[in-house]
């Protein structure tokens, strides 16, 4: 590069200063970076090669094979259909009413916004455990719903069918995911402005036109984000199934015992991977629907 | 249309929302105070006998002790690493910066018990001790991202001319930090640390496979549930509650926090 | 004003608890009337407005549109369209997509809503613009999306809240000769909310005044400022004098001198004067009203000269003055007589 004296000698100092700017958002982005390498990176680069193990005599051996995938997609594959089904119940439980929850605060509570809010962002922090653990003093055979129906006659004997079952882990799940489907989508709503629905209701649109062509379409993102971060929740849980799940298998649980009794870490990392990568196939499918959704 | 018809509809949704969210939580505070033998209704009377047995468990000091040890841990080095990461992002366009949040929040897509398994075959593999310290360092995973989204977002917001008249009346750069800088960001930086304190306490699954065995006030509650179950564990588990919402609710007043 | 406009209120009224947006009122719209609403901010005029438009249910009263009850129909179904304050357009969809979205609601073939959008396009000239995406199209291109869109529905009533609020000086001027031509084009009938009176005097056929939730005056913007009837009105639309005058026995007299004949009940009354029909030091024969006062100030404003006049009895008097002429020119301090024509004056209700 050539230049005349003067502007060259800007050229150097502005150039100067600019990389001393960006030595100096290196150094600061630098702890992070560690930390993420050192704690996500590496660690789940680790658990993939880990997936192509094996164990022998309770130790976990070196080498490079497919069986744990092929035990993965084999005999375990019916669970994880069964998981893929809750789980996808779950989510789109949870997203819609998630989208109810986070439209009634956007748009409709007025006074109560603030406070349905507050109770949202609350729940969303704290008590995972804790949420679990009320389900079962509701669902149980003492729970509060039997001794409620008992109480009042209706029935004389506890229905053990509300507790351990698919629907009690689906309830448990909904409940405590709800607060993280209702914020991507309640900040999504936060730039759609009145005036649209008003303008959408103006040119004729009915409430529910005005949720498929303006509320979905705008909110994708938000949706999507939503669903996402349920479903894979739901699928990954084995606390939940654990607590009010009773004998009822999910894939969280298998991966779970791998780690415990069945000492079989290489078989639970190649679980993980194929639920991972089952997962994502389910959430590009969810996104590409929800890119398809026009309105007519 | 707006009638009041509609209103009392959609505040009624608002309502049952909030008692959904709210009920059962609610239901595992009024059990600790039962004098009955089993966390159900009816309540026979209100007592504290459960929290006095919570009290005399020794398990329970040992887990409040660690929980303290690593909450207090992860919350300072988060806000601290946060705090100088959002500045670094302060500087970054918005492209770049955004996807720094977006590689941050990675470790939050994934299943809980994924990051937790993976964390712990990673620790067995490079030979480090599990115990404290690898919980400590799990916890930075998760906590480091609300942390700096916090931070940043505030930090986005921050009116420069404000560092600009302090310069302007004579201040050097780093008194401008001190005396200006810090003291406007300070409520949200303790925001921060007691939103990372409360996602710390709250950790069962990770803290459980990278502990090994180290016991904490969720592990503690896990154990309780799964052997011998009595009020004592709606005890322990409304303490649990109260740390973390409490945390959380003086958090969001401190940094008007909407999401 | 036609006995059956084709958008009739009747003691229509909008309350929320205690707090009264809008108190009851009749107003009658006619075919092919562009009527501004007018009034401070709060005073109810947007109420009003939605009312009309289906966004607001009336407490009370009945709203008429072509004969038809529309009080308790939603803006879906009403024969009005609305161009909202912020425009509401959907980022998501292009300008062409935006415009024909309600064709589209309303089931219409495809052929006909390309027509039809095409064909309003060109009245608002967007022509160039109908496949670019909202997002970037400058503050005058939205407005004009927005007005397609509802003008495209061919309403009974096109409804505007304020629909230049958002523009800048320039372009709010070509705006308003952009909804002039408009109006003269397709003759429909406007009903447009302000608090600016100037758009309201330069766009209007017909101006209704609020204040306070109330309908305070409906007129031809001359009448209504010419013949205003209260002092909220007066002062409102451009700038009056309000005296203090008292009537006895037909003979009114102002509390800084001067009188005049006047029928009416004896008591404490108020005139308003605008400040450009008062002539300043009056050749004889060409004011009916004199008053003495005394120069406070003098203002240059180009095309004319303010005066701001003290009065005998401690008020104050502002005049408007024609710059070029060399006999209006009066130093502060100077003793001058003031005067007007009886009929540029006007007696006040209240």
């Amino acid at each position: 590069m050539k230049a005349s004296r003067l502007p060259d000698g800007q050229v150097i100092r502005d150039g100067a200063m600019r990389i001393r700017g960006q030595w100096s958002v290196a150094w600061m982005m630098t702890p992070v970076a560690i930390i993420f390498t050192l704690l996500f990176i590496l660690p789940s680069l680790n658990y993939f090669v880990l997936s192509f193990w094996r164990v022998a005599a309770f130790r976990v051996v070196p080498d490079f094979s497919y069986a744990n995938y092929a035990r993965a997609l084999g005999q375990h594959l019916p669970v994880l259909l069964y998981t893929f089904k809750l789980a996808l119940l779950t989510a789109m439980m949870t997203t819609v009413l998630g989208f109810l929850l986070a439209y009634v605060i956007r748009f409709r509570a007025g006074r109560l916004a603030p406070f349905l809010l507050l109770v949202t962002l609350l729940t969303l922090f704290g008590g995972y455990l804790m949420k679990v653990y009320a389900w079962k003093t509701i669902l149980g055979n003492e729970g509060v719903i039997n001794t409620a129906l008992l109480g009042l006659g209706l029935i004389d004997q506890p229905i053990t069918s509300l507790f351990y079952s698919p629907g009690a882990v689906v309830v448990t799940l909904v409940h405590f995911l709800l607060p993280f489907a209702v914020l991507p989508i309640f900040s999504s709503l936060r730039g759609v402005e009145e005036a649209e629905i008003e303008s959408a209701r103006d040119l004729g649109a009915s409430g529910w036109r005005v949720v498929s062509d303006i509320l979905v379409p705008r909110c994708r993102t938000g949706i999507l984000a939503a669903f996402s971060l349920c479903f894979l929740a739901a699928v990954g849980d084995y606390v939940t199934p654990a607590i009010v799940g009773g004998t009822i298998s999910m894939f969280g649980r298998i991966i779970e015992s791998q780690f415990g009794q069945a000492f079989n870490a290489p078989l639970g990392a190649a679980l993980s991977f194929v639920m991972l990568f089952a997962s994502a196939l389910v959430l590009l499918t969810a996104s590409l629907l929800l890119r398809l959704w026009r309105p007519r | 249309m707006e009638t009041p018809g509609r209103t009392f509809f959609w505040q009624l949704t608002g309502v049952i929302f909030v008692v959904f969210m709210t009920a059962p939580l609610v239901l595992v505070i009024l059990f600790s105070f039962t004098g009955g033998d089993i966390a159900a209704f009816p309540i026979p009377s209100l007592s504290l006998r459960w929290w006095r047995a919570l009290f005399a468990k020794p398990e329970f000091y040992e887990a409040l002790q660690n929980t303290a040890i690593i909450g207090v841990s992860v919350s300072a080095i988060s806000t601290i690493v946060g705090t100088v990461t959002a500045l670094g992002m302060l500087k970054l366009s918005e492209r770049a910066a955004a996807f720094v949040t977006f590689l941050l929040g990675l470790p939050l897509l994934l299943p809980a018990l994924v990051l937790a398994v993976s964390l712990l075959s990673f620790f067995i593999a490079i030979g480090l001790k599990l115990g404290l310290f690898t919980v400590m360092l799990s916890h930075l995973l998760f906590t480091l991202p609300f942390v700096v989204m916090i931070i940043f977002s505030r930090l986005r917001t921050f009116d420069l001319s404000i560092i600009e008249s302090a310069r302007d009346l004579g201040a050097s750069p780093m008194r401008a930090f001190w005396t200006v800088t810090l003291p406007i960001l300070t409520p949200t930086l303790i925001g921060a640390a007691l939103i990372a304190l409360s996602l710390s306490i709250d950790d069962l699954i990770i803290t459980f496979f990278t502990g090994s065995g180290a016991a904490t006030l969720p592990t503690l509650v896990w154990s309780m549930i799964r052997t011998n179950l009595t009020p004592a564990t709606n005890a322990l588990g409304t303490l649990l509650l109260a740390v973390t919402l409490g945390g959380t609710l003086i958090a969001m007043r401190l940094t008007k926090f909407r999401g | 004003m036609s006995e059956n406009g084709l958008v009739r209120l009747e003691g229509v009224s909008v309350s929320y608890g205690t707090f009264h947006a809008l108190r009851p009122l009749d107003l009658a719209i006619g075919h092919g009337d562009f009527l501004a609403i007018l009034g401070p901010s709060g005073c109810g005029k947007t109420t009003l407005l939605r009312a009309i438009g289906g966004f607001q249910r009336p407490t009370s009263g009945r709203i008429l549109i072509d004969g038809q009850d529309v009080t308790a129909l939603g803006p879906e179904k009403r024969p009005s369209n609305t161009v909202f304050q912020g425009y509401g357009l959907f980022p998501h969809l292009n300008v062409r997509q935006n415009i024909g979205y309600g064709l589209r609601i309303a089931s219409r073939g495809r052929p006909e809503i390309a027509r039809e959008v095409e064909h309003i396009a060109a009245l608002v000239r967007l022509q160039e613009y109908l496949d670019r995406p909202i997002d970037k199209l400058s503050g005058g291109q939205r407005q004009r999306v927005a007005l397609a869109r509802a003008l495209v529905m061919r309403p009974k009533v096109l409804l505007l809240d304020e629909p230049l609020a958002a523009l800048d000086l320039k372009l709010r001027q070509t705006m308003q000769e952009e909804l002039r031509r408009i109006h003269r084009e397709i003759g429909g009938t406007f009903v447009f909310v302000t608090h600016d009176q100037s758009e309201a005097l330069s766009l209007a056929t017909r101006i209704a005044v609020m204040n306070e939730g109330h309908l305070v005056q409906i007129g031809s913007p001359e009448e209504i400022y010419q013949r205003p009837q209260s002092r909220f009105v007066a002062t409102f639309l451009g700038e009056a004098n309000v005296l203090a005058a008292t009537r006895r026995a037909g003979q009114v007299t102002f509390a800084a001198g001067g009188s005049f004949a006047s029928k009416g009940a004896d008591g404490d009354i108020a005139i308003a004067v605008r400040p450009e029909v008062i002539r300043i030091a009056p050749s004889p024969g060409t004011a009916d009203l004199t008053l003495r006062g005394q120069v406070r100030d003098r203002l240059y404003l180009g095309s004319h000269l303010r005066y701001e006049i003290g009065l005998a009895d401690g008020g104050r008097l502002v005049a408007a003055a024609d710059a070029t002429d060399r006999r209006n020119l009066h130093a502060p301090g100077d003793e001058i007589t003031v005067g007007w024509a009886h009929d540029a004056q006007v007696l006040l209700d209240k």
